[in-house]
Parts: structure tokens; sequence; C-alpha cells
């Protein structure tokens, strides 16, 4: 009698095709954007504690005048660090990790686009990390600020490997950061549901798309800036050189070129993040979402036509300058468009003020406050009077810790439940809000009237009797219940591990499409494709959005293999099915030998630099070692 | 269309006005003002940093006396690509104003498809960049030509 076998489930199907293998191999081989999300997440806020305790003792130096703890090299690298490990290994990379873990859910595909590409990116950010921080063990930390003017980084002036390691790790970065901007401006315009046109994209895929190509236009800037500031130091060319017909200013206007961009870049997806969980503990959707949308793409643009503001006080010609000054301001335009947003959608809506909500609206503030303290500095005149003073670190602060961090926060409590499953402590999420909130006015408001004061930035120690004393010891008292706030975070994080309720699906009631899978999600995210019919599709029939209804349990299955749908990239009409690449350790080991060439490149040895080489050749083409698996296409 | 949308309880297309207007009359009325924008902020500071700045030395006045006029007249080229932009995209949004996705009224807030979409969007940025056209041109008129 002959044995019939009963059909294996569908997600026990698609599970088997989607997760990575266990071991060591699955560890180092796996391409699945929730992984790499999650590697990003705790990667970036490992970084974050690391700038954050630099920055506490940076606090403790300058608590009293004339303090001793730190010597004048010692803080030299301590402030130097604390500035390049928060705006390049932190605050852009947290927000590549929410994006990475949520950009396929919300886009209702299985993966990126590049899944392999993704690995590598993740790869590089760690390994360029950790390339960075090995200048602690040989004694050599950079220290000449995160912006490195040139020409006190020339070896005449920076003689140790301290600002190798400053060029090298940021080109090795930058690696990163563009295999990332690629593999996200691909997603998006190739791998969305069906249904999923460009008008009902979420606000944080607006902001994350819009960054990506910021990033492709501005780390080009930043990798030219490092690699001529190699070559000035090790081969003696003299770019930056005044001296033998080189520039100084040009580093900074390659510098600034990237730099400004590169504010908005760390603050646009995080804007996002907050445009889209207002709507949810509001009840209604978003107030001007168009506007908020394109108010986002314009915020990109016009940042790129801002860097001069950084140069005012160079000497350039102040008409010349005048027209960043004014390019300046009407960046405010976007950034009101928003706000207002926001704060019409509260008008309007019945706020909830859970922990999420609570730190989007300790955001809003915050963006306010950096906002206009920034539309002050875009005036030429008065920007003379405070560069290099306490209120530009007082302003970067609001608009860095302000719009990036609490923001992240907001990120956290909204989507953590569906990262792990479990809900985070609401006890422990209000202290947390309230020791951030209330530390961050304390430690960083007065910043601004120390700076009006006079108290110059970037200094290890001040004189007694300026009157700056009594500030700066109210300033490390904030900044330390700042921290105390991180710390709950961490420990609510770990308690609700154990202890949190369980989420479910859709906790918030929310109304995205990555609140319509399980948390935590399965390896292939949905088991039918969504076909997309609104921009909200799960609160369709509650605010009756549009004309049909989104297909969310009887979509196409796409279960023969790593399959997803190839859609048109402006209203994401299916093309094609897309066959995606399946786990490798190609991606690890081509970011190893980078790795191993960058240290090849920083000791001057060549033979570890050619080891570097090969490794990368040989990894690549393992990497595209051609699949005969068999495709799909529309038809079958 | 494709067979997608024949799925049981599928929904409608997302554009279905874009039989109304052309994908490149959507793209210019998105990005004509920007690129505007862009090329005023980068001739201006190129003509005033070379002929005020041309080598080490900081002038009083430009190499070049007709510096002013060339970069007032770049400008209104510049202004004029920007605020067709702007027409453009409200010819755009005209174009596809019988279309409703839903008993709701807000456009920016509630979908009415991508045509519709792209072309409030194209008004909103050209207005922004028309004006930002306009800010950088004030010190063209306002302003010595070199200042330092």
């Amino acid at each position: 009698m002959a044995s019939t076998t009963a059909p294996v489930p569908l997600p026990e199907r698609l599970t088997r095709i989607w997760e990575t293998a266990p071991g060591l191999y699955g560890v180092l081989a796996t391409v699945d954007h929730k992984v790499i999300g999650k590697r990003y997440l705790v990667t970036s806020m490992i970084f974050l504690l690391l700038g954050g305790a630099e920055a506490a003792v940076m606090r403790a130096q300058l608590a009293h005048a004339n303090e001793q703890l730190l010597s004048p090299e010692a803080y030299n690298q301590i402030f130097s660090m604390h500035g390049i490990t928060m705006i390049f290994w932190y605050a852009a990379p947290v927000l590549s990790g929410f994006s990475n873990y949520l950009w396929p859910l919300m886009l209702g595909a299985r993966d990126m686009a590049c899944p392999r590409a993704n690995a590598l990116s993740y790869w590089t950010f760690l390994m360029s990390g950790v390339f960075l921080y090995t200048s602690v063990l040989v004694g050599a930390v950079p220290d000449r600020g995160w912006f490195a003017y040139a020409p006190l980084t020339e070896a005449a002036y920076s003689p140790g490997l301290n600002m190798d390691f400053y060029a090298i790790g940021l080109t090795f970065l930058s690696v990163s950061t563009t295999v990332g901007a690629v593999n996200f401006i691909v997603t998006l315009f190739k791998t969305r549901a069906p249904g999923l046109s460009v008008n009902r994209l979420p606000i944080f895929v607006w902001g994350t798309l819009t960054t990506s190509f910021a990033i492709l236009f501005a780390a080009p800037a930043l990798t030219a800036a490092c690699v001529l500031l190699y070559f000035d130091r090790r081969f003696g060319t003299h770019f930056y050189d005044p001296a033998l017909g080189g520039s100084s200013l040009l580093w900074q206007h390659l510098f600034w070129s990237f730099g400004h961009p590169w504010v908005y870049i760390v603050v646009l997806p995080a804007m996002g993040i907050v445009s889209d969980l207002i709507p949810t503990f509001c009840r209604r959707p978003l107030v001007g979402y168009t506007l908020v949308a394109l108010a986002t793409v314009s915020t990109g643009i016009l940042g790129f036509g801002v860097w001069v503001h950084h140069m005012f006080a160079t000497g350039i010609n102040a008409t010349a300058s005048s027209f960043f000054s004014a390019a300046s301001m009407v960046i405010t335009i976007p950034s009101a468009i928003a706000v207002f947003s926001w704060l019409a959608t509260m008008w309007h809506g019945r706020p909830v003020f859970k922990t999420p909500m609570l730190f989007a609206a300790g955001f809003i503030v915050l963006f306010v406050i950096g906002g206009v303290s920034g539309v002050a500095t875009a005036a030429n005149a008065y920007d003379l009077q405070l560069t290099d003073t306490y209120f530009i670190v007082a302003h970067l602060h609001y608009v860095l810790i302000g719009i990036n961090v609490f923001a992240v926060m907001a990120g956290f409590y909204y989507w953590l439940p569906k990262i792990t499953g479990r809900m985070l402590d609401e006890r422990m999420g209000k202290l947390n809000f309230w020791l951030m909130f209330l530390g961050f006015g304390v430690g960083f408001f007065p910043m601004h009237t120390l700076g009006l004061l006079g108290m110059p930035r970037r200094i290890y120690t001040y004189a007694d009797g300026l009157g700056w004393g009594w500030q700066n010891m109210w300033i490390t008292i904030g900044a330390y219940v700042f921290a105390l706030g991180v710390v709950v975070f961490i420990v609510n994080f770990f308690w609700s591990l154990v202890n949190g309720a369980e989420a479910g699906s859709n906790p918030w009631d929310a109304p995205t499409l990555e609140w319509a899978t399980p948390s935590p999600p399965p390896p292939y995210n949905f088991a039918r494709i969504p076909i997309v019919a609104s921009r909200h599709p799960l609160w369709e029939d509650r605010i009756n959005e549009g004309t049909g209804r989104s297909v969310l349990e009887t979509g196409p299955m796409l279960d023969k293999g790593r399959d997803t749908f190839g859609t048109t990239p402006l209203d994401a009409e299916p093309d094609e099915i897309l066959r995606m690449p399946e786990d490798t350790a190609w991606p690890f080991f081509l970011a190893l030998s980078v790795l191993v060439l960058a240290y090849g490149l920083l000791f001057g040895v060549i033979w570890l630099a050619a080891i570097g080489v090969v490794g990368l050749f040989i990894s690549i083409i393992g990497w595209f070692m051609p699949s005969h698996e068999p495709t799909l296409t529309l038809e079958t | 269309m494709t067979a997608i949308y024949g799925h049981e309880a599928a929904p409608n297309h997302p554009a279905p006005q874009q039989h109304r207007v052309g994908l490149p009359a959507l793209w210019f009325g998105l990005f004509g003002a920007p690129a505007a924008w862009a090329a005023q902020l980068i001739s201006n500071y190129a003509l005033m940093s070379h002929f005020c700045y041309p080598r080490d030395t900081p002038l009083a006045s430009p190499t070049f006396g007709g510096v002013r006029p060339l970069a007032i007249v770049i400008a209104a080229v510049l202004l004029l690509v920007a605020v067709a932009a702007l027409f453009v995209a409200l010819h755009s949004w005209n174009a596809t104003r019988y279309r409703r996705d839903s008993e709701h009224h807000e456009v920016a807030e509630i979908g009415e498809g991508r045509t519709r979409f792209m072309a409030m969007a194209g008004i909103l940025v050209s207005g922004i960049f028309v004006y930002g056209v306009l800010m950088a041109g004030i010190p063209l008129i306002a302003m010595p030509v070199c200042q330092f």
C-alpha cells in the first residue's frame, strides 16, 4: 500500500527556506535583514555607551575650574573620540538598524533587495569601529576633534598614528554607509509589496530613502578628504599645506560639504520615526502626510546648500557666504511644516501618552529649541559672535540628542515589542523618559548662556573667577541624570526580555504593515505577500480609506524558494519574481579583508595590505559565484 | 494591469489618473525648482569667490566688473525655471482634481492616488525652492560684490 505524505504547512515550508543555519556558520553567514538590523542596533548602542562614558569623563573634568582629572592631551583624545563615536558610529548606524529591521516589514517584502550587501554593510560597520578603537590599545587615539581641521592634522603637527586611525577608519566606514545606502534605494524602488505606491509609504521610509540618496552624494566628499589627508601624512603630498600650494580650507569645504548633509542623515529617519508613531498614539492619520513626506525630501536637498555656515569665521567672502546663510534660513520651512503637522495631529487626535509618545513629545520640544538656535547661527553676523563657544555645543546637542536620541528611544519603546515579542515596562519607561528629558534640559540648556558669556568650546579646563564654575557643575549634574535615564532603559530592556508582557502582533493598534506580522516576525516575514490598498492597511475599515481593501491573509505565497516580488518603482506593480541569494560568509570575509588592508595601510606594512587585497578579491569571487537554481516568472 | 490586481477583493490601481499627466511633467514639477536653486547656489558662490578671491589675496573689488549683472541674469533665468516648475506642478494638480480615493477631503492626509500625490508634492517642493532662489538673490542686490 502506497504511503501518502501529509503536505507541509506553509509557515513550516517557508521557515525551512528562509531560516538561518545554526552554529558559527549561521552567525557569520546570515543575510536575514532582521538579524542584521538587531546587530546594527546593539552595536550602535554599545558605541553610544562608549561615547557616553567619554562624555561623562569630560563632564567630570569640566565640573570645576582648574580641575586636573585629565591632562590636556587626554582631554583632546576623549573629546575627539566622543564626537567621532557618537556622530559616525552611533547616530547614523542606529537608524540603519531600525531601517534594516523594519523596511522589509513595512514594505511587505521578505528581505532587503541585496541581502549580501546588507551583511557586508554591517560587517564593515563593525570592523571599522573595531579598527577605530584599537587606537586605544596602541595609545594613538585620534586627538584633533571629530572635524579634524587641517593643517593641525598634518604630519608636522600630529606626528603619531592618531589621525591615521581617523582617516583610514572613516574611509573604511564609508564603505559601510555607501553599500547600505545603495541597498536601501534599490529595496525601495524594487521590492515593495504590490500596491504599495510611493504615496503610501510610511514617513520613516521617506526619511531613510532621503538620507540614502544624501549619503551617496555626501560620503564621497569625506572619503576624498580622508584619502587626501592620508596622502599628505604618508606620501608627502601637500593638499592641505598652504605653504606649498595646498589649502587648509580645502579640508573644511570637503568635510562640511559632507558634514552638514550628515546632520540631516542622522535626523531625517529619526523625524520619520516620530511621524509614524504619533498617529498611532493619537488614533488618527498624520495631518499633512504629503507635506511631511516632501518636507523630508526638501530638507535633504537643502541640506547640501548650507555647509558654508560652518565656515563663516574662516575669512571667506561675506557676500559669497550669505548665499549659504539664505539657504540655512530657507531650511526652516520644511522643518516647521513637520512640527506643525505633528502638533496638528496631536491637536485633532486623542493622544495617549505611553512611553513612546512621551519621547516623541519631548523630541518635538527639543527639535524646536535646537531649530531656533540653529536659525540664530545661520545669520552670518550672529554666527561670528558665537563660533567656537559653548552656544554651538548647546545647539548641536539639542539637534543630535534631541532629534536623534529621543526619537531613537521612542523607536525602541515602540518597536522593541515587535522585535523581541515582549512589552517594555511602562513605569520604568516613564522614569526613563523623565530622567533623560529633565537631565537633558538641566545639562544642556545652560550651555547656551555659557556660550553667550564667552566660554570657548574644546577647552580642557578654565580659570576660576570667570563665573562659569557653578554652571558647569550644574551641567555635569544634568548630564549624569541623563546618563542615569539611559541606564534605566538598559535595565528595562533586560528586565522586559524575561518579565515583559507578551506583545502580540499589534500591541499599539498601529496602522502599518510591520504590525501585521507576528512578534517577533518569522524568518520569511509574511507567509503571504500582502497586496496593499492604502497608506494605513490595518486601519482601512476604521477610517474608510480608499475604495479597495488591502489583502493581508490570502495574497500570493511564493513558497518555491527565497522569492519575493520585484515591483515597479512608482506604483509597485509586480513585474518579476526575484530569487534572493542564500546565506553566505563571503561578506564577512570581505569585510575582514578590508580590516587587514586597513591595518596594513595604518602601519605601512605592504605585505599585510597585500594579504588584505588578495582576501578582498577572493571574497568577491566567492560572493559572485553563480547559482544554478531555477528562478520563477510571474506566469509560473 | 497585472494579474495580481485581479485577486479577490484586491485594491484598485494606486495611480488611477496616470493617463492624465505624463511622468516628465510630474518629475519636472518635483525637481525643476530644486535643480534651479542648486545651480544658482553653485554659480553665485563660484562667481563671487573666483572674482573676489582669485588666489591668496582677498580683493576689495572684483577682477571682472560685470560679475554682479552676470549673477543677476543667471539668477533671473533660474528663477524662471523654478517658477515654471511650480506652474507645471499646479497644472498637474488641477488635471487630477476630480479623483478622490475616499470620502475624506484632506488631500494631504489620506491618499488620493500616486499621480495627484506627485503633483501636490511638486507644488510644495517648487514653492520652497522658488523662495530659496529669491532668498539667494537678495545678496546680489543688497550687498557689495566683494566684502570681507
